[in-house]
C-alpha cells in the first residue's frame, strides 16, 4: 500500500509542472473519477451525465495542482475535491434552471444542454466550416508558440486575474499594434522588448515581466493573419459579459 | 461571453474569451475551435496559504513559549543570585546563581589570586567549588590542620542565604571537619573578638572538640552555636567567633590559634590530649 502511495505522490508532484504527465495520470485514474461520479450521479456518464463526468475530471486535474502532502494521502483527496465540485456544479445547476424555468422543459435538469443542441442543428453546417477553419489556425497559432516554448496551458496560467491588470495589459497591447515594428521584433527573436512596451503603454515593467507568456501570446495573435482569433477578440457585443473592461 | 477552445486534455481545456483571456476549463467533449457559451472554470488551489499562515502562527506561538521557558532557566541558572566568600588567609568571593552554579570567581587578596590561579570553576556547582577550593588551600598550604575556614553567604534573599550557609558550612565540615574549622560569619566581624587566648581559644576548641568528639552531638552542638554565632555574630560563647571575626585580617586568626593551638588543633586533629581543656570549654560554651 505504501509504495502504490509513494508511485501516485511522485505521478501528481510531476503532473504539476507537466501537462502531459498530468494528461497521462488522469487517463490512467479515469476508472477511478468515473467511479466517484457514479457515487455521486448514481447513473451512468453515458445516460446524460457527461457533464459530470467532464466536472470530475476538471476537480480531478485541480485536486493534482492543488495537493501537499500534509493533506493526507491523495486519492481520497481527490474524492473530495471531485464531490465538491460536483455538488457546486448541481447547486449552480439549479438555479440556471430556475432561470430558465420560462422556457419549455422537454428534459428536467437538462434545459441548458438541450438548448444548446438545438442551436447546434441550425447552424450545423456553417458552424462546422467554421470549426474547421478555426482549429486549423489555432493548431497553427499553437505551433507558432510550442516554437517558442510555450503551450497554451502556459499561457492560461500566466493569464491575469485582476481586471486592472488585465487592463494594463490591453495597454500593452494597443500599443505594440501601433508599433508594427515591435511586432516584428517579436516574431523574429521571439522575445518580448519589454522595455520599449513599458514605456510606450506607460505600464510598470514588473508587470510585463510578471506576465511575459501570456502578452507574447496575445501579441503574436495579431501578427500574421490569424484572422479568425483576432475577429473572436474584436467581438464584444452588449450581451456578451459587458464589454472591455 | 463566448469562448474559444484553443487546446484540449483529457481533464481541461483551455479557452479564450472575448477580452483576452486564456482560461483552464472542464473539457466537455470540446474541440479545438469550437465556440461555447458555458463553462466550468478551473479554480487554481488557493487555501495552501490559509494552512501555511496557521502553521507559521502556531509555530511563532511556540517559539514564544519556547524563548520565554529559556529566558526563566537561564535566569535561574546564569544570573548571580548571590555571593560565597571563603577566607582563610586567601580571600576568594564566589557569585553563585540561585541554582547555586558558580558564576564567577574574584580574588580579594594576593594569596587568594595565587589559590585561584589556574582553577576552573566553569559549570561547577557551590558544593563542588568550595569544597575544591579547601582542598586546593590545604594543598597550596594556606590551610593547615586545626585552622579556620570562614564562609560568608551574601543575597538579598535572606532565606537562600541561610540555607547556603549551612549547607555550605555542613558539607565542607563533612569532608573537612576532622581537620580544619569551618565557620560562619555575618557580617564585618566585630573588631571586639575577645583575645583569642581568652575564649577564642577555648571556643575555638569548641568547635573542634565538637568535630572530633560527638560528631553527632557535636553536630547538635553545631547547629546550635552556628545559630548562636550568626545572630550574636559570634560573640556568644564563642571564642571561635573572635577567631572568625580577625580571621578577616587572617593573621590575626593564626597567631590567636596558637596558643590555643596546642589544644584545639590538636583537639581537632584528634580529640583527647586537650580533652581536659576542651571539657572546661565545652562546658563553657554550652552553659
Amino acid at each position: 500500500m505504501e509504495q502504490a502511495e509513494h508511485k501516485i505522490i511522485s505521478q501528481v508532484c510531476a503532473a504539476k509542472t507537466d501537462s502531459q504527465a498530468a494528461d497521462a495520470l488522469v487517463r490512467e485514474y479515469m476508472g477511478f473519477i468515473r467511479s466517484e461520479t457514479v457515487k455521486f450521479t448514481h447513473a451512468l456518464p453515458e445516460n446524460g451525465h457527461e457533464d459530470e463526468l467532464s466536472i470530475a475530471m476538471l476537480a480531478f486535474y485541480e485536486a493534482v495542482l492543488g495537493y501537499e502532502r500534509a493533506r493526507g494521502a491523495f486519492l481520497p483527496y481527490a474524492a473530495r475535491a471531485i464531490r465538491n465540485r460536483l455538488i457546486d456544479y448541481y447547486r449552480q445547476e439549479r438555479r440556471r434552471s430556475g432561470e430558465l424555468s420560462l422556457q419549455a422543459p422537454l428534459e428536467s435538469g437538462e434545459e441548458g444542454a438541450l438548448m444548446d443542441h438545438l442551436a447546434e442543428e441550425r447552424d450545423l453546417l456553417e458552424e462546422r466550416a467554421l470549426r474547421e477553419a478555426s482549429r486549423e489556425e489555432i493548431q497553427e497559432f499553437g505551433a507558432q508558440l510550442a516554437g517558442l516554448g510555450l503551450s497554451f496551458s502556459d499561457v492560461a496560467d500566466n493569464c491575469p486575474r485582476q481586471a486592472r491588470t488585465l487592463a494594463a495589459c490591453r495597454r500593452v497591447l494597443e500599443y505594440a499594434r501601433s508599433q508594427p515594428a515591435l511586432l516584428e521584433e517579436l516574431v523574429r527573436t521571439g522575445r518580448l522588448p519589454i522595455s520599449e512596451l513599458a514605456r510606450g503603454s506607460g505600464t510598470d515593467r514588473k508587470t510585463l515581466e510578471r506576465h511575459r507568456r501570456y502578452l507574447v501570446a496575445v501579441l503574436l495573435a495579431f501578427t500574421n493573419g490569424y484572422e479568425i482569433i483576432r475577429g473572436h477578440l474584436c467581438q464584444i457585443g452588449p450581451g456578451n459579459g459587458g464589454g472591455r473592461a | 461571453m463566448r469562448y474559444l477552445v484553443v487546446e484540449v486534455h483529457p481533464a481541461y481545456a483551455v479557452v479564450l474569451d472575448q477580452e483576452g483571456r486564456f482560461l483552464k476549463v472542464a473539457n466537455r467533449r470540446y474541440q479545438v475551435g469550437d465556440q461555447v457559451d458555458k463553462i466550468v472554470e478551473f479554480r487554481p488551489p488557493r487555501q495552501e496559504w490559509r494552512g501555511r499562515r496557521a502553521a507559521l502562527l502556531g509555530t511563532a506561538g511556540l517559539a514564544a513559549c519556547l524563548c520565554l521557558v529559556l529566558l526563566g532557566y537561564y535566569q535561574f541558572h546564569f544570573t548571580a543570585y548571590g555571593t560565597l566568600r571563603i577566607r582563610i588567609n586567601p580571600d576568594v568571593e564566589m557569585t553563585v546563581s540561585r541554582s547555586e552554579r558558580v558564576l564567577k570567581l574574584s580574588a580579594l587578596n594576593g594569596d587568594g589570586a595565587q589559590l585561584l590561579s589556574g582553577y576552573d570553576c566553569r559549570g561547577k556547582d557551590r558544593e563542588t567549588a568550595a569544597g575544591e577550593l579547601v582542598e586546593r588551600a590545604i594543598q597550596m598550604g594556606y590551610l593547615s590542620d586545626g585552622e579556620t575556614v570562614t564562609i560568608t553567604v551574601r543575597s538579598q534573599d535572606a532565606e537562600w542565604q541561610a540555607r547556603e550557609e549551612t549547607q555550605t558550612r555542613e558539607q565542607l565540615e563533612a569532608r573537612y571537619g576532622e581537620r580544619v574549622v569551618i565557620c560562619l560569619e555575618d557580617g564585618e566581624p566585630a573588631a571586639s573578638q575577645e583575645p583569642p587566648a581568652a575564649s577564642g581559644g577555648p571556643v575555638g576548641d569548641d568547635d573542634a572538640e565538637d568535630d572530633d568528639g560527638d560528631d553527632d552531638g557535636d553536630r547538635g552542638d553545631e547547629g546550635e552555636d552556628p545559630e548562636t554565632e550568626d545572630d550574636a555574630d559570634d560573640d556568644p560563647g564563642e571564642g571561635t567567633g573572635g577567631i572568625c571575626g580577625p580571621e578577616d585580617s587572617g593573621e590575626a586568626e593564626d597567631p590567636d590559634d596558637d596558643p590555643d593551638d596546642a589544644s584545639p588543633e590538636e583537639e581537632e586533629g584528634e580529640e583527647d590530649p586537650d580533652g581536659g581543656e576542651d571539657t572546661d570549654d565545652e562546658d563553657l560554651e554550652e552553659s
